[in-house]
């Protein structure tokens, strides 16, 4: 069997982690399809507002009730998935990009270059992720930036915030990974370190950067929901699971209209918990050591 | 599992429904009983029944990380030779796990209490907001919110000095409780 299907066979045999999956399956096919089929089908949109029913409870017509003014939960909910796993997706890939070439230059590299980029990652993992992740977002709305590109920004600073573990974890693989024979092949075969860096050394460190990678879209759907909760994230009209929690700071909202900020919160905490829960799986699947 | 999938504004929320609204067992926010006048242990008690619902928030968060830590930790220490080694003495299961493995494991996991210090500050800003807590968390929300910079760049040269602070305290502890590292 190739390492692939050893790795696939593992991972369908680990319950929870298959669980996780479809869980998180049938939360992207929701958040994809569901708006195109509420849009052509029962034609209600993101911003589509019904006066006649505001702040109504769930009903046949809207099966989680409407908001404020009006606007269908159950759409919202879906508009906001995509925007809160592209924001996932799109920051750790950012993340990914970052780490592992850094890390793999440094790894390669050693020595001196090593210790300046190791020292600047100390100085990056100094400060506090979230505060720092809040000022910066604040000075988004300090420059006005328009809400439909505000959701890119956010991605952006949470991609570039969150690089610096990664980079770690890719550089001590690599610092033993530089140690062995078929890297030596490739110095006699006289290969540019570009090559060697992204052909020969960061393929095999492939296994935990998807790990780290899963784990991370997890962590970033949650600094996400979190920061549109406190209204620096992503901004009205855009929903966004964590935005739309928003409104259960009004005491009425919280106590009596519950179906306004429940069900996004249901939607990050089954989100994140599928995440981590198919990471943990794979990562067991990945680790040839372990064998139960 | 739950524990680190859970937005803690989400579950603080949550809690506060069901705990302070519905059943009315917990007070909703605050940290004294408006107009309280209370003093010496009375007061204690009464800002301990106001701390319960942020603190299961607080706990819950970061146990479950804990918990995923030492896990993998003991994984690893679990396959070492000398629980082996422990079992083949015929030691109880019990006696293997607690004294042998779980010791060792807890090595890595000992080092994160150091950096969680300033996770102290910083980590329950969210909570406390939500919770109404009078403390550093939202003082720095409406630092955020007035752009105040003097203050937010106060708050964070703090965090990142208890950051220095929490790795030094790591490392030294480190070295305390694996004898098998000495500086040279």
């Amino acid at each position: 069997m190739s390492p692939w299907k050893v790795v696939r066979h593992r991972l369908r045999r680990n319950k929870l982690a298959m669980v996780g999956l479809y869980i998180l399956l049938f939360m992207i096919v929701v958040s994809v399809f569901g708006p195109i089929v509420q849009k052509y089908i029962f034609g209600i949109t993101m911003e589509k507002i019904d006066l006649y029913n505001i702040s109504a409870p769930p009903s046949l017509k809207h099966p989680l009730g409407t908001d404020e003014v009006g606007r269908d939960v159950l759409t919202r909910l879906m508009y906001g998935g995509r925007i809160s796993l592209t924001v996932g997706i799109v920051a750790v890939s950012i993340s990914v990009l970052i780490g592992s070439i850094i890390g793999g230059i440094s790894g390669y590299y050693g020595g001196v270059v090593d210790g300046i980029i190791m020292r600047l990652v100390d100085i990056f993992m100094c400060f506090p992720f979230f505060p720092l992740l809040l000022m910066l977002a604040a000075v988004l709305s300090d420059y006005k930036v328009d809400p439909k590109y505000r959701i890119y920004f956010v991605m952006l600073i949470i991609g570039i915030l969150s690089w610096t573990g990664l980079a770690r974890i890719v550089r001590g693989q690599i610092l033993s990974l530089r140690e062995q024979e078929f890297m030596q092949a490739a110095e006699a075969l006289g290969l540019r370190d570009r090559r060697k860096i992204f052909r020969h050394l960061l393929p095999n460190t492939f296994a935990s950067i998807i790990v780290s990678a899963t784990l991370g879209i997890g962590s970033a759907i949650l600094s996400e929901s979190a920061l549109s909760y406190l209204g620096l994230g992503v901004t009205p009209p855009y929903p966004s699971w964590g935005q739309m929690i928003q409104v259960a700071t009004d005491y009425y909202v919280m106590t009596v209209e519950y179906w306004k900020w429940i069900p996004p919160g249901v939607c990050i905490f089954l989100t994140v918990m599928a995440i981590n829960l198919f990471g943990d799986g794979l990562r067991d699947a990945l680790d040839p050591k372990l064998k139960r | 599992m739950i524990g680190i999938s859970m937005p803690s504004f989400f579950f603080g929320l949550l809690l506060i429904k069901w705990f302070a609204v519905d059943i009315k067992i917990f007070p909703v926010s605050g940290m004294l009983t408006p107009g309280s006048t209370a003093v010496g242990f009375a007061k204690f008690k009464d800002v301990m029944y106001h701390m319960t619902l942020p603190l299961i928030v607080l706990t819950l968060g970061s146990v479950a990380g804990l918990m995923r830590y030492t896990r993998s930790s003991m994984l690893e220490v679990i396959r070492q030779d000398y629980v082996r080694t422990a079992r083949a003495k015929g030691l109880r299961e019990k006696v293997v796990i607690y004294k042998h493995a779980l010791r060792n494991a807890l090595i890595p996991v000992v080092t994160i209490f150091g950096m969680w210090l300033p996770g102290l500050f910083s980590g329950a800003m969210i909570t406390e907001a939500i919770f109404n807590w009078p403390g550093i968390g939202p003082i720095e929300l409406l630092a955020v919110n007035n752009r105040d910079y003097p203050l937010l760049m106060g708050v964070n040269m703090l965090l990142a000095f208890l950051t220095l602070l929490g790795n030094l305290i790591a490392d030294v502890t480190y070295a305390l409780v694996d004898p098998r590292i000495r500086l040279k």
